[in-house]
């Protein structure tokens, strides 16, 4: 809460002292909307896709909303954990094997401030926004015969979802082909405030126009 | 190219400097609920059978495996399968060490199946309870003390008289039940001199030592009633006190026969009032009638025991009747002699001969 508090205060300092510059970059600049596709790294390495619109607000400062899937980020923790119930279900049961996966799905808005490099094919930006996210722990047990609710009562620490606020900040650089199209080379980190706390880096490049 | 940075992006690094540097791993959160699996049952196995004796039972299960520490486990035990009548249902119990815990029960009832599983509890989870075992608690068997015959207290006996009790009354499908016998130089039973067990005989038992006993002292003696099929025992019989005299002359006779002379009931009175004369040699006789006997006879030992306790023949001869022991003997008091079988026993200058008979 504190983070968000002093985000707010910078924003608004920020704006206090922000040039009054001509939008990065020539060709319009009302807005624009983009696909991505990245790659999720950390504990474990998975794909990430999403998409993104952003609406000008100011010269250089653009309102944005993130969204996008992660299909694994599943902390050291959650299979260390299967690992432990899936030994002591071997036991019981006979051979017992496990998957994890902690698929995340998210929703961020914010701001994005672009840099004026003087060079329209470069164009450096930073972000930082708040969301929400849904977490999922998806643990499944693979037993000989039977179920895993005869063997063993999983927790929360192996199983449901959560869906809790997010911070994310992220940098990157658009590089315009033509007037409408932009790639975006990009890289963002989130904060999913569960109740283990999970951070989650992605990287990647985003498609998009703008308007 | 200028690069500008202006002040709102550097502090948008720095905020985001500040939360990339914090946090950088998961960490468990006390808010967390745990995983835990079921334990295993070990003991008693399902359908195991448990006599009442063999009482108190102690459930033993293997461990059960959680993602947190502080595991606890509660054993249920009821009187049906699902568990709607519980009877006895220990928690919070701690684990036991190599891998497996265990917990003692309260008495059961007897002629009475039970039904027993248990469940791991830890971090806000309780597991699954394991598999239900069954086990049968017997019928009480209670096997009361036997009851002493006698040598009763103060009494006096020669030194390996016959220790004899009424058999244990008993409840419950007893199995075959044996009795064990000490004597003790004191009541407490702590130091034991002589101790034998018998099987149980129709009505009484009894126990002879095989070695003398000691004289002029008091003993003490006690019967224990023992169950070995179902380990029940019984309080041991109400201890006696006696004294051993030395042996009798006839008992001593009867040692070269190689039998008690009192074998049940003894007799009252103490050796010293007769004399054994001539001819009470072991040996093998032919009668009158030509059977051959082993000398001297049993009851003729016996009878003369008693003269030696003081008594006279005729009360001899009745205390032999009305305590048991078979005889022939007829008294002749105009000739003081006493005739059995194949002798007679007359007095002659003060000491009983053996006469043996040469007619009916």
């Amino acid at each position: 809460m504190r983070t968000i508090l002093i985000f707010g205060a910078a924003m608004l300092a920020a704006g206090g002292v922000a040039r009054a510059q001509s939008p990065a970059g020539s060709g319009p600049n009302h807005g624009y909307v983009e696909g991505v596709v990245q790659s999720a790294f950390g504990n474990v390495t998975s794909q990430s896709f999403g998409g993104e619109v952003g609406f000008t607000v100011y010269p250089n400062l653009q309102v944005f909303v993130d969204g996008g899937v992660v299909r694994d980020a599943a902390p050291s923790t959650l299979g260390a954990n299967a690992q432990i119930i899936a030994s002591g279900v071997s036991a019981l049961a006979g051979t017992t094997t496990y998957q994890v996966k902690e698929p995340v799905t998210f929703g961020v808005a914010g701001l994005k401030y672009s840099f004026d490099t003087g060079n329209p094919r470069i164009v450096p930006y930073l972000m930082a926004g708040g969301g929400a996210a849904q977490v999922k722990k998806d643990v499944t047990f693979t037993l000989p015969a039977g179920d895993i609710s005869q063997y063993a009562t999983l927790g929360s620490d192996l199983s449901g979802s959560e869906t809790k606020g997010m911070l994310s900040i992220g940098l990157g650089v658009d590089v315009p082909l033509g007037s409408i199209v932009v790639v975006d080379l990009q890289y963002r980190y989130g904060r999913v405030f569960t109740s283990d706390g999970l951070n989650i880096n992605r990287a990647g490049i985003g498609i998009g126009v703008r308007f | 190219m200028t690069f500008r940075f202006p002040a709102a992006a550097a502090a948008l690094l720095a905020i985001g400097a500040t939360v990339a540097c914090s946090n950088s791993s998961t960490q468990p959160s006390s808010s967390t609920t745990a995983s835990v699996t079921s334990p295993a049952n070990v003991s008693p196995a399902t359908t195991t059978k448990i006599a009442y004796a063999n009482q108190p039972v102690t459930l033993t299960i293997q461990n059960a495996v959680a993602t947190a520490t502080g595991v606890t486990y509660t054993f249920e035990v009821a009187t049906d399968p699902g568990f709607a009548s519980k009877v006895q249902s220990p928690t919070n119990v701690a684990p036991g060490a190599n891998g497996q815990t265990s917990v003692a029960l309260n008495s059961l009832s007897g002629s009475t199946d039970y039904y027993w599983h248990a469940r791991a509890s830890a971090g806000g989870t309780d597991g699954p309870f394991s598999g239900t075992f069954k086990f049968t608690i017997g019928p009480p068997i209670i096997i009361n003390a036997p009851v002493p015959i006698g040598p009763l207290t103060g009494s006096t006996t020669s030194t390996r008289p016959a220790f004899r009790v009424t058999n244990a009354v008993r409840t419950g499908p007893a199995g075959a039940i044996t009795y064990r016998f000490e004597i003790s130089t004191n009541a407490s039973f702590t130091s034991i001199i002589a101790t034998g067990t018998n099987t149980e005989g129709v009505n009484e038992t009894g126990f002879i030592p095989t070695s003398d006993l000691p004289t002029n002292t008091t003993l003490y003696w006690r019967a224990t009633a023992i169950d070995a099929t179902n380990g029940v025992t019984s309080q041991p019989s109400a201890t006696q006190s006696f004294t051993a005299q030395p042996p009798s002359q006839a008992e001593l006779v009867a040692r070269q026969l190689g039998v008690p002379l009192w074998p049940g009931v003894q007799p009252p009175g103490t050796p010293g009032h007769a004399t054994m004369g001539g001819y009470w040699n072991v040996e093998y006789l032919t009668s009158f009638n030509g059977v051959t006997f082993l000398n001297p006879p049993l009851d003729e030992l016996q009878i003369f025991d008693l003269m030696d306790r003081g008594m006279d023949p005729d009360s001899a001869i009745a205390w032999m009747h009305a305590n048991g022991y078979a005889t022939q003997a007829a008294y002749y008091p105009s000739v003081q002699v006493i005739g059995f079988a194949y002798e007679y026993m007359a007095l002659v200058n003060g000491a009983w001969d053996l006469v043996l008979k040469v007619g009916a």
